[in-house]
């Protein structure tokens, strides 16, 4: 997909100005920034599925925390009928059956989630938008639903989150500041840029912090992001 | 689930794995849309705030003042969060409960609101509820911590007790107490302090080095 000068008014000023981004297959990515950087602004003009700035070569899926389901059973409301092994796969692996009886404006936020999740996976999207709708899920949950994303549905997604720890299950990452897109690049190579990084209020993963710090007081020699690797390195 | 008992003036209380049913008899600070094609001010106006008040409590929530002139169907999530609590201390509430609150902000403000609610609460003895399960947000925030085992039982930790495993049984430890915690295990010889910032951690690790 191809985003090209995206550029959205407001009442009285731009919320996303002149965003150019290109989302390749495999290369996975978080998108962050503080609070009114424009991510959920991105993703819903996304979502809008005719924005003329976005050119998409594959199918793709919006996944928007704030999106309102349908009121009713889960079960009336989303067909689970002859399902295919993999539309299976994906009920099992979400725990959409645990839900099926319950009426969906009855749904926790996590429950609420996996079925937004299912809603957007059974549609078979090359590439999936989620915005901040797994950060009810405790950590190791949400690697596991993004590993099982990429890796096993071989599904390419941009994250949109504000838990700065979430960026290292992504080999890339995009900084958006006040609408614009403030740095992007390989994840690691983005989370070197502390001071940037700092002023822009957007903090760094813990480890990735600490091994910063350690470097320039000399000792470590290079930044981490394991906290077996880092411990490791200090007291070798 | 009964929460009154825990909800006090002067005091920082946060909520884990609780509904907003639990909270039922107060209102929550939530990211609910403000379902009104009107500007910030103009909305804040019609409810009966003077310009002065609606400007102080912006400085409050450390707001710009463009935020007044927004439109409130267009608001972000985090923006929504600071309209609404502008709100409560414009009213003067005493009891300000908010929903996942650190979720919508990142590190720079979340030193900013930790200040701001610890301040409401000591100086201001107004009661802070926050439901949330993210502990990292509650070091060197809460009083107490209160988790929800079951329908019927709950769990209480002091607000200094955040190296008591029995809270990670329900909740994500950390990233710094993880680190502590996996130093004391592989028996790194650091002073066997339960730090909780990373920079009395580096002190200690630049002391060893």
């Amino acid at each position: 997909m191809e985003i090209k000068d995206l550029t959205i008014f407001g009442s009285k000023d731009k919320i996303l100005d002149g965003i150019t981004l290109t989302f390749y297959k495999g290369f996975s990515v978080f998108l962050t920034g503080v609070s009114a950087a424009g991510k959920t602004a991105l993703l819903k003009e996304i979502g809008s599925m005719n924005s003329p700035f976005v050119k998409s070569y594959k199918s793709y899926q919006v996944v928007l925390e704030d999106k309102i389901l349908k009121k009713g059973l889960v079960r009336s409301n989303y067909n689970f009928e002859d399902l295919s092994e993999e539309e299976m796969d994906i009920v099992l692996f979400l725990n959409i059956k645990e839900i099926l009886n319950k009426k969906i404006e009855d749904l926790t936020n996590k429950e609420m989630g996996r079925l937004k999740l299912w809603d957007a996976l059974r549609k078979k999207p090359k590439l999936l938008f989620i915005d901040q709708v797994l950060e009810e899920f405790r950590v190791n949950e949400r690697s596991r639903i993004i590993n099982y994303i990429i890796n096993r549905l071989k599904i390419t997604i941009c994250y949109a989150g504000s838990n700065i720890e979430d960026a290292l299950f992504f080999p890339y990452m995009v900084v958006l500041n006040e609408g614009i897109v403030a740095i992007e690049g390989k994840t690691l190579q983005v989370l070197e840029e502390e001071k940037l990084l700092k002023r822009l209020g957007v903090g760094l993963p813990f480890i990735v912090d600490l091994s910063l710090q350690l470097k320039l007081y000399g000792l470590v020699d290079k930044v981490y992001d394991d906290k077996r690797k880092l411990v490791e390195a200090l007291w070798k | 689930m009964e929460v009154n008992k825990y909800i006090n003036k002067g005091h920082v209380v946060s909520f884990s794995n609780f509904k907003r049913d639990d909270f039922k008899d107060y209102e929550i600070i939530t990211t609910e849309i403000l379902d009104s094609d009107t500007l910030v001010l103009d909305y804040m106006e019609s409810l009966g705030y003077n310009l002065e008040k609606i400007k102080a409590s912006l400085q409050m929530v450390n707001g710009e003042e463009k935020l007044l002139t927004r439109n409130l169907l267009t608001l972000s999530s985090s923006e929504i969060l600071r309209v609404k609590l502008m709100q409560k201390l414009m009213d003067n509430e005493e009891v300000i409960i908010l929903e996942n609150w650190d979720r919508y902000f990142m590190e720079k403000d979340w030193q900013f609101f930790k200040k701001l609610f610890k301040k409401l609460a000591k100086r201001y003895n107004k009661a802070i509820g926050i439901i949330s399960d993210n502990v990292g947000f509650m070091i060197d925030l809460v009083d107490m911590l209160v988790i929800k085992k079951s329908e019927n039982e709950v769990l209480e930790f002091s607000g200094k007790d955040f190296y008591n495993e029995k809270i990670y049984k329900y909740l994500d430890k950390p990233k710094v107490i993880d680190f502590v915690s996996y130093l004391k295990k592989n028996n790194k010889n650091l002073d066997y302090y339960n730090y909780v910032e990373m920079k009395e951690l580096l002190k200690a690790i630049y002391r060893k080095g």
